[in-house]
């Protein structure tokens, strides 16, 4: 593949939080490692995906590309422009490129508002109408690129099933016509037989426009089936990243590994054929992350380095990259 | 309370089962696409306050509660302008009258008109009632939604200035303003709106911190709107409902207290009549002529149900959390 | 005349609710067999949960639940008071739920309400009751049992939680084990865990597990049949591979359309063959098709077959009249009018 160019570029992203801790005062605080020096790029066009587990990081990841949290450090380049130090008010037009869509189809609209309200805000905020009778215009062109029909736009979310509302927060999304949405966990809440509908439909729209996903993601077949790239989170650290079917076949993290042996599949001999690595326990706390590499205390391959010195991230050729000391 | 309802209505004989031998062909033609209907919505679109609408038209109580409220609120604005008597008009040829068709709810010492009285009454209970409540929300709502929405140092400072003044008993400050500005209308408005409005604060404070973080908020903020913008169009309107049932509560209180206050004398002085002042005249000839404190008593508890029923109502009818 | 563990017939719920009646389930028979490991799949509001709440009689006051029969072990569960019932639920029949946080106490100790459970049940000393639990903790896989005893459910992560419910679902040895959704709120890793260990407890206790869930992957690996409700009703039931590898009804062709069937784990030969050519192409993917549409409103069930409005061979008798279920293979059935005898080929072209 030739080299493309990168439309977002994550550089040693750092995003801590500082929570309250037992007792009173500034030293009781504790600092949560939410997202740790992690590192990747996004091509123009393409779809990167973010897969870990609940606490891994991967929704902060992308809610710090998107100044929702205000980064701790490292950088974020979008486009070639830095974005991570730039005020609110000069990056507001960089918002009409990035958008995002929600996990919670339930939550994500606000419950007073009308469908035609609902996704002409981002319209009339952003000054792309110059009346109410050119918003609902758009808003009608909007609503029927998600399916969704013309007699809907007067009603509340309430009304609307699960998959339907999804529709809406993606043609809330497209209003401004952005070239990178963050999905986070966009279909996770949603019925089966409607995750298709939705994946369709951004998929759809990125041949259309060209438009670059981060897909954030626990369902490991719908990651695979969808992203170009795949980044693997444990903890807040990015353990494996590579090419979406490299790393599907060959797996060098031993997170990686068994995180794909443990996903469900939808097909009982291969199920079965397969044997799953079984982890141990659970994940630490990142209140209280182990020395050295996150997840030594459920690798079966650990070895006394793994404690000592946390693994960095290796290029082990054709685009794929691992941090684990004893690669598989 | 819950209506019997036939749980298993009678359901139409479907025209075929599986058994049948000998369906017309034409049945097993494929369905027109446009029969299908999907993504078609046969509900009729209803919003928040056209739900809790219909939730609180089911809610008899409350319903009773709205109906007392009209009826004290048409007597309060009639019955001193028709009616001969005024309530100030002493008569001293009918002291001590029991209620009579003439003067329906008697005469007190003065020979003044019960009945015009406690209407007129009204007037002051309601007025006090209306007012401090609408104040109380404006004030309570800014300021709990400024800090909610903030937060951090700017909610710290806020709240802790509201826990101080909050700490204290506000009988006592209203009694302190009241010596402070004189026993009238106006200085009980002032009293009871500079301390009512904390309790809405700290409510609109908890509903804005509660909404900030939610999906709805963040996506306002990604798409660009402006922080004054998530906060009006946002988070304002999603906690008004428990903001509302707040408030309603806070209207029988006010009047409560402004009764409370007269009872005791500081309030509203003669000869004007309020509900409080009338109880406590009533008082000093309960044994001779209960009539006296038995029919203020009655119109101040009255009203009180009537308020607790409306704001029951509202409370159910607007809680999201009891929403089916 | 049955010998089956659990039977059903003919279960209809309905739950009355501000608008009106919600016909959650329409008629559904089930039956369970010992040591059976059975499936429910369907999607939200298809009446799966219902169906076995209904069955517990555990649902609110709101609900009324009618039956042809109920028969749990010989004994008719409809008739039997509410005592009886306390008693078989927990005893003989055991629960867990897909949030295992809303159902332990947090005020009481896991110990606590594990031995609270064992004495109204099996009427065991204090003694007696504590080595128990540390051996049912043992076995769910819970390392210092005893330490454990003495905490609180908010000290435990959701994967140990989950195996604190089924020890206590255990603890009394249930003839049969209902899981409703019982990883779905769990991480890939912790769910793995989780469902190997109820494949353990099937396979050493011989207990009749039932699994409620929305997920084709947890029934494809764990179950041996599988019953498929859509609408309030059972759409198909057979065997998992019956069901994976030659669906019947177009709802269950669908469903599994519409997630991606190529494994996490291929073998490396296949893709090694294609794999050279088909990286230097742009990647083949395998296109998923949705199912169009949104479920039935079940306040207003449509007349006929609930999936008529979504199908794509839907037939005009489709919205007329419901199809029952009818018999395709051995131990497989699907209500579907394609499977009556004047239906066209099932390979009609639309």
């Amino acid at each position: 593949m030739k080299e493309q160019k990168a439309l977002i570029d994550v550089q040693h992203l750092k995003m801590y939080f500082s929570i309250a801790g037992k007792g009173f005062g500034k030293k009781s605080r504790l600092t949560l490692k939410a997202v740790d020096d992690v590192s990747f790029s996004i091509t123009k066009g393409t779809t990167f995906g973010l897969v870990g587990e609940s606490g891994c990081g991967k929704t902060t990841v992308g809610r710090t590309i998107l100044k929702l949290y205000e980064a701790t450090d490292g950088k974020v380049i979008y486009d070639g422009q830095e974005i991570t130090k730039m005020p609110e008010k000069e990056f507001t037009p960089y918002r009409r490129d990035m958008q995002m869509i929600f996990q919670d189809p339930y939550t994500s609209l606000d419950p007073r508002q009308t469908v035609n309200e609902i996704i002409g805000a981002p319209l009339m905020v952003q000054k792309l109408v110059s009346s109410t009778a050119e918003r609902d215009e758009r808003v009608r062109e909007l609503v029927a690129m998600v399916g969704l029909k013309d007699d809907h736009i007067n009603r509340y979310p309430h009304e609307f099933s699960g998959g339907q509302r999804q529709r809406i927060g993606i043609a809330r999304a497209l209003a401004l016509k952005p070239r990178f949405i963050v999905c986070d966990e966009p279909i996770s809440a949603l019925d089966v037989s409607i995750q298709a509908q939705v994946v369709n439909i951004l998929e759809e729209f990125q041949q259309e426009m060209g438009l670059t996903y981060l897909f954030i993601s626990h369902d490991l077949s719908m990651v695979r089936h969808i992203s170009h790239r795949v980044g693997v989170m444990y903890l807040g650290h990015l353990v494996e990243v590579a090419d979406v079917e490299e790393l599907f076949r060959h797996k060098r993290h031993p997170y990686t590994q068994s995180l794909m042996s443990a996903a469900p599949v939808a097909d009982p001999r291969e199920a079965t054929s397969n044997k799953r690595i079984i982890l141990e326990g659970d994940v630490p706390s990142p209140l209280n992350p182990p020395s050295g590499c996150p997840f030594r205390t459920r690798c079966r391959y650990a070895k006394d380095i793994c404690s000592e010195a946390m693994p960095e991230l290796t290029d082990v050729g054709s685009g794929h990259f691992v941090a684990c000391h004893n690669m598989l | 309370m819950r209506k019997k309802i036939n749980m298993f209505p009678e359901q139409p004989q479907p025209p075929y089962t599986m058994a049948d031998k000998d369906i017309p062909a034409e049945l097993f033609e494929l369905l027109p696409e446009d029969e299908k209907k999907t993504d078609v919505i046969n509900r009729p679109s209803i919003s928040y306050w056209k739900n809790a609408w219909i939730k609180i038209k089911s809610d008899k109580l409350a319903v009773a509660g709205f109906i007392f409220l009209f009826i004290m609120v048409l007597i309060a604005i009639f019955v001193p302008i028709f009616s001969p008597y005024t309530y100030d008009g002493q008569d001293y040829n009918a002291i001590y009258q029991t209620p009579s068709m003439e003067h329906l709810m008697g005469t007190d010492m003065f020979g003044r008109d019960l009945f015009v009285r406690v209407a007129y009454g009204a007037r002051i209970s309601l007025t006090i009632g209306i007012v401090t409540a609408l104040v109380n929300m404006v004030i309570g709502v800014l300021y709990g939604g400024i800090s909610g929405f903030f937060g951090g140092k700017v909610d710290m400072l806020m709240m802790r200035f509201v826990d101080v003044f909050a700490a204290v008993p506000s009988l006592l400050y209203i009694i302190l303003l009241m010596m402070f500005l004189g026993a009238n209308l106006r200085s009980i408005l002032i009293a009871l709106c500079l301390t009512y409005w904390f309790s809405t604060a700290r409510q609109t404070r908890g509903q804005i911190l509660s909404i900030r973080n939610q999906d709805f908020a963040v996506a306002a903020k990604v798409v660009g709107e402006s922080n004054l913008r998530i906060l009006i169009r946002h988070l304002i309107p999603n906690s008004f409902g428990p903001i509302i049932v707040t408030v309603m509560f806070l209207i029988p209180a006010a009047i409560f207290d402004e009764a409370f206050l007269s009872f005791i004398g500081i309030g509203i002085s003669v000869p004007v009549a309020s509900w409080g002042t009338l109880a406590n005249d009533g008082m000093a000839t309960m044994g001779a002529y209960p009539h006296l404190m038995i029919f203020p008593a009655l119109a101040i508890s009255l009203t009180m149900f009537a308020l607790n029923f409306i704001g029951d109502g509202l409370r159910d009818a607007l809680d999201p959390r009891l929403k089916k | 005349m049955s010998n089956h563990l659990l039977e059903v017939k003919n279960l209809r719920t309905h739950f009355a609710s501000g608008g009106g009646i919600v016909q959650a389930v329409r008629g559904v028979d089930i039956h369970v067999d010992a040591g059976e490991f059975l499936g429910i799949v369907g999607e939200s509001g298809c009446g799966k949960s219902v169906t076995m709440m209904s069955i517990m009689r555990l649902l609110a006051e709101n609900a009324a639940v009618k039956a042809d029969s109920l028969v749990f072990d010989g004994r008719d569960i409809l008739s039997q008071s509410e005592k009886t019932m306390r008693s078989i639920r927990g005893n003989e029949i055991g629960m867990i739920f897909q949030d295992p946080m809303t159902s332990l106490n947090p005020l009481f100790t896991v110990g606590n309400q594990m031995m609270e459970h064992l004495r109204l049940h099996k009427n065991m000393t204090k003694e007696q009751a504590k080595a128990r639990a540390i051996e049912m903790l043992t076995t769910v896989g819970i390392n210092e049992p005893e330490k454990r005893l003495k905490q609180y459910p908010h000290e435990m992560s959701g994967g140990m939680r989950q195996r604190v419910m089924i020890a206590i679902a255990m603890c009394c040895n249930p003839k049969i084990l209902i899981a409703d959704e019982p990883t779905t709120a769990l991480d890939v890793t912790i769910q793995a865990q989780i469902m190997e260990l109820m494949e353990d407890l099937k396979n050493n206790f011989s207990t009749a597990v039932i699994l409620i869930t929305h997920d084709l992957g947890v029934i494809a690996r764990s179950c041996s049949r599988v019953i498929v409700m859509y609408g309030g009703l059972i759409m198909e039931e057979g065997s998992v591979e019956q069901i994976f590898y030659e669906p019947a009804h177009p709802y269950t062709e669908g469903l599994l359309r519409s997630v991606p069937r190529h494994g996490i784990e291929e073998e490396d030969s296949e893709s090694q063959d294609k794999g050279g050519e088909a990286q230097t192409v742009e990647r083949q993917r395998e296109k998923l098709i949705p199912i169009p549409g949104s479920p039935p409103d079940l306040m207003n069930p449509p007349a006929g077959c609930p999936f008529a409005a979504r199908c794509e061979k839907a037939m005009k008798i489709c919205k007329m009249a419901p199809a029952q279920l009818t018999e395709v293979g051995e131990g497989h059935r699907s209500a579907c009018w394609l499977l009556h005898s004047q239906a066209p080929g099932k390979d009609r072209e639309r």
